[in-house]
């Protein structure tokens, strides 16, 4: 059964800070919402430590720039429902090659 | 850990240096000062903000291209190495009077330079992407205490639209760039 996810109103607001395109931040809604909970053991990579968490990292080239490069990580703990993966930080960058 | 990266090094080396140079200038004779290369000094102190978002850039590197998940630990770290380079500008910029008659030789550009960092620093506290820690009932607590929202209402509050809109966007976008079904890696 797909995981429900939930985001932290920390990183929400971090996010809006980017400022990231329209498309984009589709994108990123469409990560989290269906890549993500698809197999998730598959997209996480492990922190230090249970306490530390799992990261979800991806990457995608800007539709209306393609030499631009939005690349995203988020932190993201299991919940103990098992049902549940929780966003509780996030860092953003764009490349430009 | 991260305080190995090159950057860090170089940084936090270059405070020091800094710092010889300061405590060296202040161990002469008030009068011997001014025959001392001050302005090589304020100089040095000037590079300060370049250095810090060197480091601050290759951290965000570490973070997102190479994997780095001490998040935290990066950030602190950057904070601990822009706190020294503001200690050492403050404290040149105390050397009053003698650095007053240094102004045409970089004393406003170190007043600017300090605002610089001061912004960096802030800029870092506010945007920085402090991982947290959970225990399995930390996280229970804070999700009983209302700091988690679902990820349609969250998105929805982000574009400010409704979930119907949300959702229709969302299959129009995968309509139009994921035509074939699952989402390509790098590519939107």
């Amino acid at each position: 059964m797909p995981y429900k996810v939930r985001i932290a109103g920390l990183v929400l607001r971090r996010i809006h800070s980017w400022g990231l395109p329209d498309a984009v931040l589709v994108e990123v809604h469409l990560r989290l919402r269906e890549r993500l909970v698809q197999q998730p053991a598959l997209q996480l990579v492990s922190g230090d430590g249970p306490d530390r968490g799992m990261f979800y990292t991806f990457a995608m080239i800007d539709p209306d720039n393609r030499l631009c490069v939005h690349q995203f990580a988020f932190q993201v703990f299991y919940e103990t429902d098992e049902e549940t993966l929780s966003v509780t930080s996030g860092v953003y960058q764009r490349y430009f090659y | 850990m991260m305080s190995t990266t090159v950057l860090y090094q170089i940084s936090s080396e270059y405070v020091e240096a800094v710092r010889r140079a300061y405590e060296g200038w202040r161990g002469v004779s008030p009068e011997g000062r001014r025959a001392q290369d001050l302005p090589d000094l304020i100089r040095a102190c000037l590079e300060f903000p370049a250095a810090a978002q060197r480091l601050h850039d290759s951290y965000y590197d570490q973070m997102l291209l190479f994997g780095n998940t001490h998040w935290t630990e990066l950030g602190e770290s950057l904070l601990a190495v822009v706190a020294e380079m503001l200690a050492l500008q403050k404290a040149v910029l105390e050397l009053e009077p003698v650095v007053a008659e240094q102004r045409g030789n970089g004393w406003n550009q170190l007043c600017e330079a300090q605002r610089s960092l001061e912004e960096l620093r802030e800029k870092v506290r506010d945007l920085w992407p402090w991982a947290k820690t959970y225990t399995a009932e930390e996280l229970r607590a804070a999700t009983q205490g209302g700091d988690f929202r679902d990820v349609d209402d969250a998105f929805a509050e982000l574009m400010g639209v409704d979930q119907e809109t949300l959702l229709k966007r969302l299959e129009e976008h995968k309509r139009r760039y994921h035509p074939r079904q699952g989402v390509d890696r790098d590519a939107v």
